[in-house]
């Protein structure tokens, strides 16, 4: 597919990443329009689960924004986010899912570019997967 | 085994526990159930020579209090299970005593049997051997010895043949898979999980799925109701909660009415994760289950691999 544009799914955390975010918006610096975002309280709220459902809805790549080691306003969020990532992208790959869909990334609140530039990268990296294989074919049931 | 059932008989005579949890003989033959066994005159039908596909450990965590003194005669695979339902604080370990039982490399034909490491109970308080020796593993096994009729000695470790015979069957039966492509992986399991008819029969024969709301239930709103074959989230949540700490006993396959090789799944991802984590269930009480926990080291670890 040439003209592919992916869907990507950002959960970020409220105190870091998802003001990370803002500040990259109010700087105006572009980034792609590929990525929605979800404003979580903390990376450790996002279950794996919200992450699997996302790709089984046929969501491309799940971006999860946490903040960086020692900055996290819950104290140990963070590094159980980092665990529960590390388990799930191993998920993944058991069951034939390319790991690199699901990503993790610090981003503090004043990273506005780092932002940016993390998501660039990810919109290419998720490019270069290609459209997420269980789209339009192992969706979630229509109830 | 009647040194076994003398213990167990010693147990419920001097009144140390209010009954022992066992496999025990039904009426019809080769058939196997789980009991409670609170009167002497009934410990001639424990079984101990057969395989049995529920989790004594389980049944201990659901039915029984907390406080009620038992026995639990079982293979490593219950034991272990029992030691990782302690740490999730579904049974109280100073009131249960655990009697585990040798099983034979390779005696059991099922794949979980003969991918399994852990022959021998040394994790148990008491541990009864294939050639008729006990070992006393821990200070409550400790306090059984007035009971014990069996030669004691010294606790014993698996033979290094045998878990080498182990992890050459997971070679085979993992490096199989490992070597499909993405896409054939994909298809592989989904193509398994469109078999599932939603019985539930796996979470309720897991030892480690204790929650009382469970996620995987219609009103958490995460899957859907009804849908069969249900939603592919069923089973990857399941595979989430549990892998990294699946025992491999096998039990979820066993109950499994469509032959789902659902052990197979769950024992591959803990392998992976075994990797990372270098977490061994079931062994030591102080060991948490790697997502319940953190560690100083790691705090200071920038990066966002977990290493």
């Amino acid at each position: 597919m040439e003209n592919f544009e992916p869907k990507i799914l950002g959960f970020l955390c409220n105190w870091c990443s998802y003001a990370g975010a803002d500040l990259a918006g109010v700087s105006r610096l572009q980034y792609p329009p590929n990525i929605r975002i979800i404003r979580v309280m903390c990376s450790a709220r996002v279950n794996p689960a919200f992450v699997l459902k996302a790709l089984l809805s046929g969501i491309d790549g799940v971006l999860v924004g946490g903040c960086h080691p020692g900055d996290c306003h819950y104290m140990k969020g963070n590094y159980y986010a980092r665990r529960r990532m590390a388990a799930l992208r191993r998920l993944l790959k058991i069951v034939g899912l390319e790991p690199d869909r699901v990503r993790l990334e610090w981003v503090s609140a004043s990273e506005g570019i780092r932002f940016a530039q993390v998501v660039r990268e990810f919109t290419e990296t998720i490019k270069g997967l290609g459209p997420n294989p269980l789209k339009g074919i192992y969706g979630p049931q229509k109830s | 085994m009647e040194k076994v059932k003398a213990l167990v008989r010693g147990m419920l005579g001097s009144g140390l526990v209010e009954g022992v949890l066992a496999p025990v003989k039904g009426l019809a033959e080769g058939d196997i159930f789980p009991s409670l066994i609170t009167e002497e005159s009934e410990v001639d039908r424990i079984v101990l020579d057969s395989y049995y596909p529920f989790s004594l450990a389980k049944l201990a965590a659901e039915h029984l209090g907390k406080e009620m003194k038992v026995g639990l005669v079982g293979r490593t695979c219950d034991v272990r299970a029992l030691i990782e339902l302690a740490k999730r604080e579904q049974v109280d370990l100073e009131q249960v005593y655990s009697i585990g039982i040798e099983c034979e490399a390779g005696r059991f034909p099922f794949p979980w049997c003969q991918r399994c490491e852990y022959l021998l109970p040394s994790m148990a308080d008491v541990s009864f051997y294939l050639d008729g020796t006990v070992s006393l593993n821990t200070k409550k096994g400790s306090q059984l010895a007035p009971l014990i009729e069996a030669q004691v000695v010294e606790t014993r470790e698996v033979p290094k043949e045998a878990k080498e015979r182990a992890l050459k069957r997971q070679e085979e039966d993992f490096g199989e898979l490992a070597q499909l492509e993405p896409e054939e992986r994909l298809k592989y399991w989904f193509g398994y999980f469109d078999r599932c008819i939603k019985c539930y029969g796996c979470r309720n024969a897991c030892p480690l799925c204790f929650c009382k709301d469970c996620y995987l239930q219609p009103h958490k709103l995460i899957v859907k109701p009804g849908g069969n074959p249900p939603d592919k989230l069923f089973h990857l949540i399941r595979l989430m909660h549990v892998g990294d700490s699946c025992l491999g006993c096998g039990r979820c396959e066993a109950a499994c009415p469509m032959s789902i090789p659902i052990s197979r799944l769950y024992h591959m991802l803990y392998k992976e994760l075994f990797v990372v984590f270098h977490y061994e269930p079931g062994l030591d009480l102080s060991a948490l289950p790697p997502l319940g926990m953190i560690t100083e080291e790691e705090m200071k670890e920038p990066g966002v691999e977990f290493a």
